[in-house]
């Protein structure tokens, strides 16, 4: 009897992305942007990426992507360096810029002429997508906004289905309704291999979209932890102006009082603030050390 | 070593194809007037002319000259998504290799633009035979005369002889010529990031100069200037090593385009 055994190798992989000791500057006449970085992302989680401006969020997408080349340290993404530009690596990389340039052409050409760059690439995600933000696949895209190419252009990167998909600031000029849409349709639509990462300073958009907060500033990353993990381990609360905040890490004035962080000692069950969280990161830094990268 | 696969190049020739449909049909139909009016202006001039031939060949030699300026404007737009950092960011995620990119903008240039341009040109020759048919008027044919003639006029200058091979090598000119417009032309839009479309004119242009000089200082065109170098030992000795010259030229500018190709960044701060 003859037997037909087929092997099929099963993608592994307990790290998606690893950089180590990053240089990277813009040139001898500008400060470094990445002295000695070292990060690891894992595959399955939306990550949210803070910083203050200038600190190279941005950069570091693109230097994961392989857009800039670093002059020192490592990058792997899945195992492969982006910069070689190994069609299975990039393949498995999208990027969603803060400027969103498209050709002229309508979105159904644009699709046409790209998805059969991605195998997985879903028409009914696709559809799923537009259909959600309320667009058609007939608009020609050099003709809409801002907001409306963003919309279309993430909704083709979900639909890509890759591994990988970088978004930077995805809800700048989106519209009030279309942010809620926006954290719908990425939930809705995320599998449970890929990864996303999510750099932005409009944090309350997304912040119930997230799993994974890093926190980054003068080349150091000074948070990456899990929702779970902040949460079980710190607690967000409003105490009326005049309460005492002596147990408090990070206190600060707000329209409802004052926004306190505390250690969580188990009996709390607060939503994650994370305005708070990354300003009581960017004060005081030392005083949350059991949450550190 | 990066995979070169087929398919994926004519998905890429496909996609740049199909998203600048509008700009290339806009070229091809300003290359289309040009041809149109060179032939219109020159047929009036030709015909009352004292020495046809001449000027007849030296209107073919426009038309080829104009093709090898449009050619300078399709690598412009063809590389206009480095002009931008979105357009930089669009090229640089396509999930292909960078030979892959490379040879499907090569091959955009050369079948596409070139052959297309071909293409015009027998069909400008073509209407105006239909043209002269309507009209009732001898026009003749562009292709059968007026390149013959241009042909002829060059070989008029020179000996028939066991060391003539001729044909030859001005096919191997003429085709070395345009492979050098191609390979600068390319070098200059990966090197220029910003308003590249008049710096590749005028980089091409100078190499090309460069080229065309030490060419036609040892060449076998029949310009007054060439060195008095006799026709046999220049055909047999020189030419070969002029021809070389010129693949040289191609070779080193096609190497240095890809090379810069390579090192494109997002952020174009440095290639080194």
């Amino acid at each position: 009897m003859q037997c037909n055994i087929k092997v099929v190798h099963y993608y592994t992989q307990t790290t998606m992305v690893n950089i180590e000791n990053l240089q990277f500057s813009y040139g001898r006449k500008y400060r470094p942007v990445f002295t000695d970085f070292s990060i690891s992302l894992k595959p399955g989680c939306i990550y949210g990426l803070l910083g203050k401006n200038g600190t190279g969020k941005s950069t570091l997408l693109y230097i994961m992507c392989g857009l800039l080349q670093p002059q020192g340290g490592t990058v792997e993404v899945m195992g492969g360096n982006p910069r070689a530009h190994q069609p299975q690596i990039i393949g498995e990389i999208f990027l969603v810029p803060e400027e969103v340039e498209l050709p002229a052409v309508c979105l159904r050409d644009y699709v046409k002429l790209n998805a059969p760059f991605y195998p997985r690439f879903s028409q009914e995600v696709l559809q799923q997508c537009l259909s959600d933000f309320e667009l058609t696949d007939d608009l020609r895209l050099d003709q809409l906004s801002m907001g409306q190419r963003k919309k279309a252009f993430m909704s083709f990167a979900l639909a890509t289905q890759v591994r990988l998909i970088l978004m930077d600031e995805p809800t700048n000029g989106l519209d009030i309704p279309s942010k809620s849409i926006f954290r719908k349709v990425v939930s809705s639509n995320m599998s449970e291999e890929q990864t996303i990462v999510i750099s932005t300073h409009q944090v309350r958009d997304i912040d119930s979209l997230l799993d994974h907060i890093i926190i980054m500033d003068n080349s150091q990353v000074f948070l990456n932890a899990s929702v779970a993990e902040i949460a079980q381990q710190l607690a967000f609360e409003f105490r009326p102006m005049g309460a005492s905040v002596d147990d408090a890490l990070y206190a600060q004035p707000s329209l409802q009082g004052v926004a306190v962080v505390v250690p969580n000692d188990g009996t709390k069950d607060t939503p994650i603030n994370l305005e708070l969280l990354f300003n009581a990161f960017m004060l005081k830094k030392d005083l949350l050390k059991h949450l550190r990268a | 070593m990066q995979s070169f696969s087929f398919q994926r190049l004519g998905l890429l020739i496909k996609r740049d194809l199909g998203q600048n449909k509008k700009g290339y049909m806009i070229t091809l139909g300003v290359l289309f007037s040009l041809y149109m009016f060179v032939v219109w202006f020159g047929r009036g001039v030709v015909s009352s002319s004292n020495n046809p031939a001449a000027l007849a060949a030296s209107l073919n030699i426009f038309i080829y000259y104009i093709t090898l300026s449009g050619l300078s404007y399709v690598c412009a737009g063809l590389c206009a998504d480095q002009t931008t950092r979105g357009g930089r960011i669009a090229a640089g995620m396509l999930p292909a290799t960078n030979t892959e990119r490379f040879v499907s903008r090569f091959i955009i240039l050369t079948f596409g633009y070139i052959f297309f341009a071909i293409i015009l040109y027998l069909i400008t020759d073509a209407l105006w035979l239909l043209l002269g048919w309507l009209l009732g008027k001898d026009y003749p044919s562009l292709l059968l005369n007026w390149t013959s003639v241009t042909l002829t006029f060059i070989q008029m200058n020179f000996d028939e002889g066991p060391y003539t091979s001729l044909s030859t090598i001005q096919f191997l000119y003429i085709f070395l010529s345009i492979l050098n417009a191609i390979a600068s032309n390319m070098f200059a839009s990966a090197l220029f990031n910003k308003h590249p479309f008049m710096k590749i004119i005028l980089l091409g242009f100078i190499i090309q100069f460069i080229v065309g000089v030490v060419v036609v200082a040892f060449s076998l065109m029949s310009y007054d200037f060439w060195l008095y170098i006799p026709r046999h030992i220049s055909l047999q000795y020189v030419a070969p090593v002029v021809l070389g010259l010129q693949a040289l030229s191609a070779a080193v500018f096609f190497s240095l385009s890809y090379w810069l190709f390579c090192r494109k960044q997002v952020i174009q701060y440095r290639y080194f």
